[in-house]
């Protein structure tokens, strides 16, 4: 599998995306339409950060899963692990803190 | 249009097929129309009253996302370059930061309808017309998609040609297109926003459940996941495709296309997913409904609507003669479906709930086009002509038939659309083009007006012009202008750079805009100097002038090739440098200050004081349950006892929300108030009568009552 295929893509989604969220973040951070001294937009931020790492992971694991450097049962192993807690994480944010 | 060497398909369907199909269509029309009786005015045509829970316009996103995204093109690309179709469902999280605390909460509480509106309140009325005519054209091409989309899709079912009285009839794509168009015409016509949220809601748990029935039915067929994976070569295992070939699905292309402008056109000038938004109770159940279907639902949604592509692909390997590895991409889900499915009935289901998810996406972009034509094209043409001041009922009345008729109208010109996106080989290609090259210039104008506070009325209307002006260069001279950012992309010449002229478009388009911005301080100076000027109005007019001929000559050498392209370069360049003097001299009355104040991602301070009309409580309340109790009086206030609204954190003169405590309503029974001057019965509400009727709320029925701001 050639690089062009393989992890350049990866590294360009990842590198030129992530560069694009953290100038999201900063704008919005410096603007003060995040306000991190209010608990909930601490909470958002959290959120935010955790969505990148969470399509990086997915995007990780599946290509290591596909270049068979990890087994296929590995990654949906790994990965549902990952699922199981981020969903824990959304119900105790959203449903169980959820307010107007 | 079909290609050659593809074998096309013809008479799928059995009569089964078409039962179950007319009776799924049948529920949900009567679904939708129950839902219709909600709408009782044009905020409930068009943004379903501002009430509903985050997991209802979560669900209801599904089927606008996924209709749009589409069953066919995904499979189409699923079948052709394998689980990499799945990439554009997963590139959407980068602009998140950007749309939950930027463009979200500024159209909330700035209270404007439509994008184009926005643009009035931050840059000037001349800057909204050519908005809307931008955005106009944007959301009928995305109509267009959609029927072409849907006529894709029903061909394969249907027969070459009907008997008719003796005549035979083809059945042509047009043909199918115009009848799924009178009765989506039919539908929106009579729902209206709270009706197609509710219908899409139904759709899109439906959606998901016959997507992953297809996936589950697909995998047994192969003998398991294990056997569907090894069967598939490495190259269709990745998640991503190859960073810059084949032309027609690469990388690099597909992530400025679809990742950068896709992303933020989708999430900032899609109104129909804005109204969406908008539908929801509060800004943060709005960030909350974003957050889940962009992290959650779209990865499953991707898998939804590919797999039937990924299973076609498998099983075109190990058996050719089932699935013919030349089979036409754009027929393949329908193909794959009828194999795999077995039964006519869960085929028939299949295929109800693909084309009523497209259905869902069209008639959510009919519904917000005709909120665009309201709101933007029929009130301010009446305000100019006829200042009769009329009553609020009357006039939201002849709204409604207004919007009506225009849903009608833009159905056929949606259905005209189609003929030049049909020349592409695939709805995904065709959709790719129409991104790539209609969104550039609205989704700069809007971000930079959200971020970006020095962004004026002359570099936005400079960024329109100039920026379209260069993209159609662009698009004449593709080897020249498009090929230093092509990333290493082979020039198809029949459909040059279909996506990573996206690239292009933005970088011309926000070259403009700061350049526009940069020089604007002498475009000031040199404004004051013409204004010194003995003839100021004759000399401005003949710029004015000069300015429509070189606008008008690059227009025409677009469609005529009378000119070189350093002529026309030449042109658009000095056109750049004249427009925002022209614009600073007409546009008067715009200062920095108050049209910004709320209007950008620095002020929303400022957007929430505005919504609310006296400062924001944040201080965090408590829910709390009450009855109601109906009172006499006209005004929008409801009024709680001392106790419970100190347990709520709440001054008279706060904005209240009041539901039915039974959550799987969604808050369809609720209201928005402002709390009144407390009284002494606990556990009870006073309301009036006319807020009563808004919220829908039964007798005896425990409510929920808090804080909104």
């Amino acid at each position: 599998m050639p690089f062009s295929h393989a992890w350049l893509p990866y590294i360009y989604l990842y590198g030129v995306g992530g560069l694009l969220f953290t100038i999201g973040l900063v704008v919005t951070i410096k603007s003060g339409s995040l306000d991190l001294k209010r608990s909930g937009h601490k909470m958002w931020l959290a959120i935010l950060i955790f969505g990148f790492i969470w399509f990086m992971v997915m995007h990780a694991l599946w290509n290591l899963a596909a270049l068979e450097i990890l087994s296929l049962k590995a990654s949906l192993l790994i990965w549902t692990i990952f699922m199981i807690t981020s969903l824990g994480f959304v119900y105790f944010r959203f449903v169980k803190g959820a307010r107007v | 249009m079909e290609h050659v060497g593809e074998i096309t398909f013809h008479s799928i369907g059995s009569s089964t097929v078409w039962i179950v199909m007319g009776v799924y269509f049948a529920i949900i029309m009567l679904f939708g129309s129950y839902f219709g009786r909600y709408t009782r005015s044009t905020t409930d045509f068009f943004f379903g009253g501002r009430r509903f829970s985050w997991w209802l316009i979560t669900m209801s996103i599904v089927a606008t996302g996924v209709g749009s995204h589409s069953f066919v093109k995904y499979s189409a690309k699923g079948f052709e370059h394998g689980l990499s179709s799945t990439m554009t469902y997963i590139n959407d999280w980068f602009f998140v930061p950007f749309f939950l605390f930027g463009w979200l909460p500024i159209i909330v509480y700035s209270k404007v309808r439509s994008i184009p509106e926005y643009f009035e309140k931050r840059f000037s009325p001349s800057s909204r017309f050519i908005a809307t005519i931008l955005l106009l054209v944007y959301m009928i091409g995305y109509i267009g998609i959609g029927f072409l989309t849907l006529g894709k899709a029903m061909i394969p079912l249907l027969p070459q040609s009907f008997a008719f009285f003796g005549a035979n009839l083809p059945v042509t794509l047009m043909g199918v297109i115009t009848v799924i168009a009178v009765v989506t015409g039919i539908y929106i016509t009579f729902g209206g926003q709270t009706a197609v949220i509710f219908t899409d809601l139904l759709q899109g748990f439906i959606l998901l459940f016959a997507g992953l029935l297809l996936f589950f039915f697909g995998i047994t067929y192969l003998g398991g996941f294990q056997a569907f994976w090894d069967i598939l070569p490495v190259s269709w295992r990745m998640p991503l495709a190859d960073f810059n070939r084949p032309p027609d699905f690469n990388f690099a292309g597909i992530f400025w296309q679809d990742g950068i402008a896709g992303s933020i056109g989708f999430l900032f000038m899609n109104q129909g997913l804005l109204m969406r938004f908008m539908a929801c109770k509060s800004v943060d159940e709005g960030r909350k409904a974003a957050a889940i279907n962009i992290l959650f639902v779209l990865p499953i949604s991707a898998i939804v609507v590919g797999n039937a592509g990924w299973i076609g692909k498998a099983i075109s390997i190990v058996s050719p003669d089932i699935v013919s590895p030349a089979s036409s991409p754009d027929q393949i889900f329908v193909v794959v479906a009828s194999i795999i499915m077995g039964s006519p009935i869960l085929f028939g289901f299949i295929m109800a709930a693909l084309t009523a998810a497209l259905m869902s996406t069209v008639d959510t972009l009919i519904n917000a086009t005709a909120a665009i034509f309201v709101n933007d094209v029929y009130r301010p043409i009446k305000g100019f002509l006829s200042k009769k001041v009329t009553n609020k009922n009357a006039t939201d009345r002849h709204e409604l038939g207004i919007a009506r008729i225009a849903s009608m109208g833009i159905t056929a010109l949606g259905v005209l659309a189609v003929i030049p996106f049909n020349s592409f080989p695939t709805v995904y290609e065709a959709h790719g083009y129409f991104h790539s090259t209609l969104t550039p210039p609205l989704v700069v104008a809007i971000f930079l007006g959200v971020f970006w506070k020095k962004f004026t009325p002359a570099a936005v209307i400079t960024t329109f012009l100039g920026g379209v002006a260069l993209m159609l260069l662009g698009a004449q001279y593709p080897g020249v202008l498009i090929a230093p950012f092509d990333h290493g992309i082979t020039l198809n010449p029949s459909h040059p750079y279909t996506y990573i002229r996206a690239l292009y478009n933005l970088v011309v388009c926000a070259g403009v805009a700061v350049f526009s911005v940069w020089t604007g301080g002498l475009q000031h100076k040199f404004v004051k100097w013409v204004r010194r000027l003995p003839n100021t109005n004759m000399t401005m007019a003949m710029v004015t002038s000069l300015l429509s001929i070189i606008y008008t000559v690059i227009i025409i050498s677009f469609f005529i090739n009378f000119a070189t392209m350093t002529l026309i370069l030449v042109a658009i360049i000095f056109s750049i440098l004249i427009l925002p003097l022209v614009v600073n001299y007409y546009v008067v009355g715009y200062d920095p200050e108050t049209h910004t104040k709320g209007l950008t991602a620095s002020s929303i301070q400022d957007a929430r004081r505005f919504f609310k009309g006296s400062e924001p409580n944040d201080v965090e309340g408590e829910k709390i349950k009450v009855q109601y109790k109906i009172v006499a009086g006209e005004d929008n206030e409801i009024r709680f006892s001392k106790a419970d609204m100190q347990t709520m954190a709440a001054h008279p003169g706060d904005l209240v929300y009041l539901c039915d405590k039974r959550k799987w309503l969604g808050g369809l029974k609720s209201i928005h108030s402002v709390y009144g001057e407390p009284h002494d019965e606990n556990g009870v509400v006073f309301i009036n009568d006319e807020l009563l009727k808004g919220g829908m709320f039964v007798k005896n029925r425990v409510l929920i009552a808090e804080k909104e701001l």
